[in-house]
Formats: C-alpha cells, structure tokens, sequence
C-alpha cells in the first residue's frame, strides 16, 4: 500500500525541518525556543536516517541503531538544558540569552 | 499518484508549517503546542517507512518526554515569557541563511542518484535483529552502553541542578 | 489502486466500529460504578430517572448525557481558546486511539495486530498528559494549573513501573503484539508472576488517576483540578474520557496477565472472545471502583514517594528476578510450560514476602522513631 514515495522525498523533508530549526536558532533569544529548534533539527536527522535505513540497506538496522541512540542523546539534552533554563531563570529570573551576562562582569 | 505519495504530501505540510510555527509564533506556549504537532506528523512519517517501532519512540521519546518536559519548564518560568514575550531579532537575515541553506541542500539531493524504491528486506521481521545488534559486542553494545552511562550522569546532574536551595 | 482504496475503507470501517465499541460500553459502566459504589456506601444509587428510566435505571447515564448536552458552553474571558477546547478533544481522542490494538477476539476482532502492540498502547498513552497541561493552563485559572502540575508529575512518574512490570509479559511471550501475549499465556501470567501484575495494576491505577491516587482533581484542595473552569459537555467529554481511560486499563490488564479472549469454546465460536474479555476486564473494572469508593486520598508528596521508593525499585527487582529465573530454568533445560510457571511463581512468591518483610520493618522503626520524637503530653 505504501510504495511509490521515492527517497529524495523524505530527504528534502527533512532538510526542509533542519533548516527552519536552523532559522529558529539563529532568529529566536528565547532561551526555551532555541532549546526546541534544536529540538527539530535533530528530528530531521533521525528522519534521515530511517528513510536511508528503508531504502539503502536491506537488514534495516544500521540506521534505527544510530536513531536510537540518537534520541538518547536528544533526550539527555532536553533533560540537562532545561533543567539548566529552569536554574539560570532561578537566579537571573530571565530565559531571554542576552540579558544572561553573568560572567560579563 | 499513489495513495502513499498522497498521504506523505498532505502530512510533509502540515508538518512544515506546524515547524515554522514552532519558530514565529508569538506565545511561547503555542510554539511548544506546535513543536507536538510537528513531532507528531515525524511519526507517521516513520509509519510511511514501515518502521512502526520508531514511531512509537518518536510518540514516547519526543511527546511524552521531551515536549513533556519543555512545557513544564514553559510554566515553571512563566513570569519571565508573560505573553509577548518572543523576540525575534535580526529574522530577515537568519531567514535568509536558512533559505540558502535549504536551497543547496534541495539541490544536492535531487542531482544526487537516490533509489526510488525500497531494498527488499533480508527478513520479513527486523525488530528482534535489532534488539540483538544493540547488545551485540560485535554490533552496537559499546555505543549502547555509553548512552546509558550518559543517561545515569544526566540523571543525576539534573538532579542536582534541580534541588531546592 | 483500488485494492488500496478498499484496504483503507476496510481499516476505516474497523476504527469505527472499534471507536464506537468503548463509547457504548461506557455508558453502561457509568451505570454499573454508580450503583457499585452506593452499595459500597450503603445507599441504593440510582433507581429511577424519570419514566422510561429502565428498570434499575439501567438508561440513567443516557438521561445525564441528554441533560448535559444540552447545558451551556462557557468559555472564560480570558481563557486561550483554540487551546481551551481542543484540550477535552485530545483527552477522549487518546482514550480511544488505544483501542486500535486491542484484540477482541482470535482473529479479525482487532483493528490492525502491530507487532508492537504493547508498546503502542504506551506510546499512546504517554500523549494523556498533554490534554490536561492544555486544558489546565488554557483556563488561566490557578487551581487548574496547579492540578495540571500533579497530573504531570503523578502520570510521567508512574509511566515508569507501568512499562517496567509490562516487560514482563512481553519478556515470558517473547513478543510486542498483543495478540502473540494472548496465545502464549497458556497460563495466565498474574499466576506466573504475580508482582508483575501488582505493581502494573497500582501504576494504571494511578495513571487514570483513580482514588487513593486521585490528586489531579482532588475536590476538597484544588475544585477539580485541570477542569476547574469546563462546563456542558466539554466537562462531559473530560468525565467520558476518564471513565474511558478506566476502561482501557481494566482491557489492558485483562490482556497483559489474565488471558485476554481466551476462555472455554472460543475455538468454536470466536465472538465468544469478545464476552470472556469483557468479562474479566469488568473483574478488573470493579476492583477499582472498590479501590474509588473505599480509599482515602493521599497527599500529593506520598503519592510520588510511593511510586520513586516503592514501585519503581520494586519493578526493576522483578524484572531482574523473572529474568534471571527464566534463563536459569532454560539453561538448566526446564523447558516444560507448567514447570516454568511454577518456578517463576515460586520466585515472585520469595521476591513477595521479602518486600513483606522490608516493609513491615521499615514502617516499623518509623513507627518507633515517630513516637520517640512526639512531644510528651502535660497534664495540667
């Protein structure tokens, strides 16, 4: 039921998903919404890896190995940063990253 | 068209405009509500690729833990984003970086010589395979390992970043 | 391509079927907790609504649903509301995804037999929080989002012994689909292991937060937590969605430890399977309106020390028990189904009564400790 999606497809989708987390790190100051473009940029690379899985190689598990281990990855991430967001907004009561200038002096 | 050609067209929009939300909207919190919308639309993607099990990941992973976790730090630091607190500096540039960075990559992938139907699988069921290639010594036991020494030391520096004072 | 089309059309018509199948059965269960329940308090519950009420008021739940649909909508001023009312139709919308992979019957019953099944339905199951986040912080109300917070913490807390103790099944049968689970279980896995079934029921108990773990809405502290400011049917759909989600638990259970479908003349007859499933899933159903009508609500800081220092260690002591039993029996070539069951048992009886142990010692000393530290009384 599900054939005649050809790889580049998936490719340009996931290219398309990195480069609007690509805008979204480098337009936003907010420290939570730089966290959730990053957030899609690495969405778009496991996108990439399970479409080359399906298509490049026949066992299918190269590919979902590394996504896996990718999501761990992203998972610790998430975790660490936001408890990172939640600390600095403790102290500094801002998540805004140009107003968190405390090794400025 | 094919069925599936029709359905991945319909979710690849929707996902790509839930992401753009995701970067301009002007509540943080609906930036969040997006970023589920677009994960979401990843996952039938993954089911598109006839991989039900990353799919699954992708909903228990992304949603229920990593969206989870955004939106409650979202309301734990809600004074500091009262409502149009989003700003958007220097977009007109970054957009354009982006642009140019989608353009080269769109036209890279269309020269490139990419197969258009899937390789037939070795068998019928790839689950158990990779459940064993991850605690393989030959496989990915290294790399599985390290991730969970990484988690176990995430765990706990959250932990300590997290305490009351 | 029309092959396609008619295969799409197929699974359509199966999801509908299958989505109307818990709404129906709901309404009946409304019915059966309420009456249930006033016996447990020494009332009569309901007994006539009306004139066509039915006998027992078998049709009371059909009355309130005329009555609440036709209530107002109130949205408060100031509430987001795109987010206010798509939050009740996520909630009822996750509550029946569920249902996709739930096998009725031997075959044909079930919507599609992923063979991830099991771990579908948690997947699924982890998008519940996300309603009540909306729901609670769309209202602008603090109640509601201080309910939302402990919707959070409890579910994503007990997530964590509910896939833990659901190993195990899918460890015994050595597969994710819930339909190979069903035909592995020549004996039922709540008599192979045990412990496995406690702590799975405890953290569904909790997931679908039903009393002792009923915090997210607790009456007496927060009105009723993230649905403080929801009103006609939208509270509606968040009180279907909820005895749903109970539903669902009490199926999954049934599923996972007690046999799903399988029971006396199934192999003769299939649609039998739909009744022996039913049957012990309203087993299950009734021991947590028990639970709902007999329970204490406990603290929100108790609630999550039960899970992190007694489920959550519990779960992964099991899992390592079980494991460990297992692939010793194999190596030692007891291969036979009933001698395995009963070494598993026999082990999950042992893992039992030490925890019997630790406990009553630890209550114990804190018993002790908490009586040496209480001030003494003075008599005037």
């Amino acid at each position: 039921m599900i054939t005649g999606i050809p790889l580049s497809w998936f490719l340009i989708l996931g290219a398309a998903l990195f480069c609007i987390g690509v805008f979204g790190v480098l337009a936003n100051r907010n420290l939570i919404v730089i966290m959730m473009s990053v957030e899609l940029m690495l969405n778009a690379v496991v996108l990439n890896l399970v479409a080359f899985a399906r298509f490049m190689e026949p066992a299918r598990i190269t590919g979902k190995a590394f996504a896996i281990i990718v999501y761990a990855t992203a998972a610790a991430e998430a975790a660490l940063g936001l408890a990172l967001t939640v600390a600095i907004w403790r102290t500094e009561n801002t998540v805004t990253i140009e107003e968190i200038d405390l090794l400025q002096g | 068209m094919y069925l599936g050609q029709l359905i991945f067209l319909i979710v690849g929009c929707v996902m790509v405009a839930a992401a753009i939300r995701v970067v301009t909207s002007h509540r943080i919190f609906h930036a969040a509500l997006w970023l589920i919308a677009s994960f979401f639309c990843v996952a039938i993607v993954y089911m598109l690729l006839e991989s039900p099990f990353m799919a699954g990941i992708q909903l228990f992973i992304y949603i229920g833990g990593i969206a989870v976790l955004t939106v409650v730090a979202i309301m734990v630091t809600k004074d500091a984003m009262s409502a149009d607190s989003r700003t958007v500096s220097n977009g007109w540039s970054a957009a354009i970086v982006a642009i140019s960075l989608f353009g080269v990559m769109a036209w890279t992938i269309v020269q490139l010589d990419l197969p258009t139907e899937p390789g037939m699988p070795v068998s019928g069921d790839s689950l158990p395979l990779l459940g064993a290639a991850l605690v393989d010594p030959g496989g990915y036991l290294l790399p599985f390992e390290v991730v969970s020494v990484l988690l176990t030391v995430v765990l706990i520096g959250a932990l300590f970043l997290g305490r009351e004072h | 391509m029309t092959d396609a089309w008619r295969g799409v059309l197929n699974v359509l018509l199966g999801a509908f079927a299958m989505a109307i199948f818990p709404l129906a059965a709901v309404i009946f269960l409304i019915w059966e907790a309420r009456k249930v329940m006033a016996r447990m308090q020494d009332r009569l519950g309901p007994t006539n609504a009306g004139t066509y009420a039915g006998p027992f008021a078998l049709f009371q739940t059909f009355a309130d649903a005329i009555k609440i649909l036709t209530k107002e909508l109130i949205i408060p001023t100031g509430a987001d509301r795109g987010v206010f009312v798509m939050a009740p139709v996520l909630m009822v919308a996750v509550a029946i995804a569920v249902w996709a992979v739930i096998p009725l019957g031997p075959t044909g019953l079930q919507v599609v037999d992923l063979d991830i099944g099991a771990f579908y339905v948690v997947a699924i199951s982890s998008l519940a929080p996300f309603s009540m986040i909306m729901a609670g912080w769309s209202s602008r109300n603090k109640y509601a989002e201080v309910g939302a917070f402990r919707a959070v913490s409890q579910i994503v807390g007990y997530e964590i012994p509910q896939v833990l103790s659901l190993l195990i099944p899918v460890m015994l049968s050595g597969s994710l689909s819930l339909q190979s689970i069903i035909r592995a279980q020549n004996v039922p896995y709540i008599l192979v292991a045990p412990v496995a079934a406690l702590v799975f029921f405890l953290a569904s108990a909790a997931e679908v937060g039903r009393l002792p773990f009923e915090l997210a809405e607790a009456d007496s502290e927060i009105v009723a937590g993230f649905f403080t400011e929801y009103s006609g049917m939208m509270f509606g759909a968040f009180y279907l969605g909820e005895f749903i989600n109970n539903l669902t638990a009490s199926v999954i259970f049934s599923v996972l430890f007690l046999g799903g479908w399988r029971g006396p003349w199934v192999d003769q007859v299939p649609l039998l399977g739909i009744v022996w499933l039913m049957l012990k899933a309203l087993l299950v159903f009734n021991v947590l309106v028990l639970f709902w009508a007999a329970m204490p609500r406990l603290r929100i800081d108790q609630v999550l020390a039960f899970n992190w220092k007694f489920l959550v260690p519990l779960g992964l002591a099991e899992l390592l028990t079980v494991a460990l039993v297992d692939k010793a029996m194999v190596t030692a070539g007891v291969t036979g189904g009933i001698e395995r069951a009963a070494g598993l048992l026999a082990a999950n009886l042992l893992l039992g009564l030490a925890v019997a142990g630790v406990l009553s010692q630890t209550s114990r000393s804190t018993r002790q400790r908490q009586s040496f530290r209480r001030p003494p009384v003075v008599h005037p």
